[in-house]
């Protein structure tokens, strides 16, 4: 076990390094002078030169590269073309925001789709069964910014029961509560689909196991096969997709984060991208990516925790 | 294909899994909604009632009515108009992100799979691509290659890259093992005709199935891309562009963003559906 989490995590450093290189690298070898982005285009040629020997664009890509990672690991992601703020601080704030974002849509979506895969499971064929699968299927093919702006249209403009958009206070409070529902439900409500049908199929897959006929043939009520027995084994490959979804829940922060204007790292990125902002796209992506990967990381090992018959091989 | 060398033929799989295909309801939804959309995507100038880039500012924001089924824009476009012509854009969006997954992916599978030299390197590149998650690696691609429909086409098949070099480097390894491989060889085939001739061919059923159900995700991908203002532009009638254009007006006009959210439903869904249905058929053992 020791040697497993050694070796997962030792895996993980040239990833993270090999994501490292290439986001400096897309960004590098992009079209564009970030000098003359940062001098603006009427700046005289010698501004612009000195610029570039200020930012070091006129050192070797891999002196650059050297550069930008010590200077990465030290939290110092490089300063804000735009706001001259410092990119980790930006960075920063817009992680913990997507991060109570991300925790929020996570929470409620799992709250949804594990009941609803386990009776579909169970009770399989009924119209509750197919119902919900027939809606799961349905639901995986939506897009979400569709989802977000019809949240909108409901729950704000008609109902006028949550804000149309922004951050409100902090989370603790009634008014950042009121502010994170909405997109917390469109973040969820995309997952939901997805995870309610792998949560049906991995019980399936365990209800057909030798061990839970046995505990039937014991004679144990249903109730205590389906939750002592047959739930405890389905939900590892639940726990896995929890961890992968995280990409997709990564990913479906961009669109809800700039649906409502909730200040997280995906708005934080487009606005940059738009503005051509290249430090913060590289912070904000390369956080992400290490965030992703961490997460993964963090899959694994509580996978092998769960399953003691995983070895690393 | 020969039956003498133990590979894939077209014969008795094929017409097994072509009989399944068309017993299955659901992925003939899929099958025929497909075919209706490149129809319309072939004919569209002839079947849109409308210009779908004039505006006509005197017949803007109006719902649902006889002259305008999908009502109009903010510019007096027509909805209907330009949803039509957007079948065009999304399936081409679809079609070449696809292709490039597809041909980028499978060539780098095989040469992963079948030279062990090669190995380590591809698959480490393609974990550190599936490090990020894939709308991501697309905007951090686009924000290289600038905003636009065609260099989000390019982002969004870099990022399908990794599931199609995957998915063939384990075909191949379990493929490579067999004995009409070593036959071959033993009969001095040169590797690149064995790739091509024993290889490729077996690994045919995931990759259309994994490229089908691509196409769902491709066009969703780029959809949100120009829903984000990295694809495409207006006045393009890119469906994605068209419910950020709406975004605007969601409050009293919610049809502007919902009719082109719908058209992108459909065509996802038609996919998912043929996808699922084309995986069973193909690889009944997948069938939960």
């Amino acid at each position: 076990m020791g040697v497993y989490v050694l070796r997962r995590v030792l895996l993980t450093v040239p990833t993270i390094l090999g994501t490292s290189v290439l986001v400096f690298l897309i960004l590098h070898l992009a079209p564009g002078d970030p000098a003359m982005i940062v001098a603006g285009p009427t700046a005289p040629p010698d501004v612009v030169a000195n610029i570039r020997t200020h930012l070091g664009l006129d050192q070797p890509v891999l002196v650059q590269y050297w550069r930008y990672i010590s200077n990465a690991l030290r939290g110092d992601l490089g300063r804000s073309i735009l706001t001259r703020r410092s990119v980790s601080e930006e960075v920063a704030t817009a992680f913990l925001n997507t991060f109570e974002l991300v925790i929020a849509a996570r929470i409620w979506s799992l709250l949804v789709a594990i009941p609803i895969g386990v009776v579909a499971a169970v009770k399989r064929q009924s119209i509750f069964d197919k119902l919900s699968m027939v809606t799961a299927l349905l639901g995986l093919s939506l897009p979400i910014f569709w989802i977000g702006l019809m949240a909108i249209w409901l729950f704000a403009f008609q109902l006028g029961w949550f804000p149309i958009s922004g951050r409100g206070g902090p989370i603790w409070s009634a008014d950042g509560l009121r502010h994170l529902i909405l997109p917390a439900l469109t973040l969820g409500g995309i997952q939901i689909p997805a995870l309610a049908r792998l949560t049906r199929s991995s019980v399936l897959e365990a209800l057909g196991q030798d061990y839970v006929r046995t505990a039937r043939a014991k004679g144990l009520a249903e109730r205590l096969v389906v939750a002592k027995h047959a739930l405890k084994n389905a939900l590892l490959p639940v726990v896995t997709i929890v961890g992968l979804q995280f990409a997709g829940l990564l990913g479906g922060a961009v669109v809800t984060e700039t649906i409502f204007s909730w200040p997280g790292l995906g708005r934080l990125a487009v606005t940059a991208i738009l503005t051509r902002d290249f430090p913060v796209v590289q912070g904000t992506i390369l956080v992400a990516a290490v965030t992703f990967v961490t997460i993964n990381l963090l899959v694994d090992l509580v996978y092998a925790v769960l399953d003691p018959r995983i070895k690393y091989t | 294909m020969d039956r003498r060398d133990g590979s894939v033929s077209a014969g008795g799989r094929g017409s097994d899994a072509w009989r399944r295909l068309i017993r299955d309801r659901a992925a003939m939804v899929g099958g025929w909604c497909t075919l209706a959309l490149v129809l319309m995507a072939l004919f569209a100038p002839a079947i849109a009632p409308y210009d779908p880039i004039k505006v006509n500012m005197r017949e803007r924001l109006q719902g649902p009515t006889a002259k305008h089924l999908l009502g109009t824009d903010q510019f007096g476009r027509d909805i209907l108009s330009r949803i039509v012509h957007g079948t065009r854009i999304s399936l081409t969006v679809g079609l070449i992100s696809v292709g490039i997954g597809l041909g980028v992916g499978t060539t780098l599978g095989l040469l992963a799979g079948f030279y062990r030299r090669l190995d380590y390197p591809i698959t480490a590149l393609m974990d550190v691509l599936l490090s990020f998650p894939q709308i991501l690696l697309a905007i951090a691609i686009v924000a290289a290659l600038g905003p636009g429909i065609f260099n989000a086409m390019i982002a969004v098949g870099i990022g399908a890259v990794p599931a199609f070099t995957r998915l063939t480097r384990s075909s191949v390894l379990s493929i490579r093992e067999h004995d009409y491989v070593e036959a071959a060889r033993a009969l001095g085939a040169s590797n690149p005709r064995i790739i091509l001739r024993y290889v490729l061919p077996n690994c045919f059923s995931p990759l259309v199935i994994l490229g089908t159900l691509s196409l769902a995700t491709a066009i969703l991908a780029a959809a949100i891309l120009s829903f984000l203002g990295l694809g495409a532009r207006p006045p393009m009638p890119e469906w994605g562009a068209m419910a950020a254009e709406g975004r605007g007006f969601i409050a009293q006009f919610p049809h502007i963003a919902t009719f082109p959210s719908l058209a992108i439903f459909v065509v996802v869904l038609c996919f998912n559906l043929l996808g699922d249905g084309l995986r069973d058929a193909l690889d009944p053992r997948l069938k939960e």
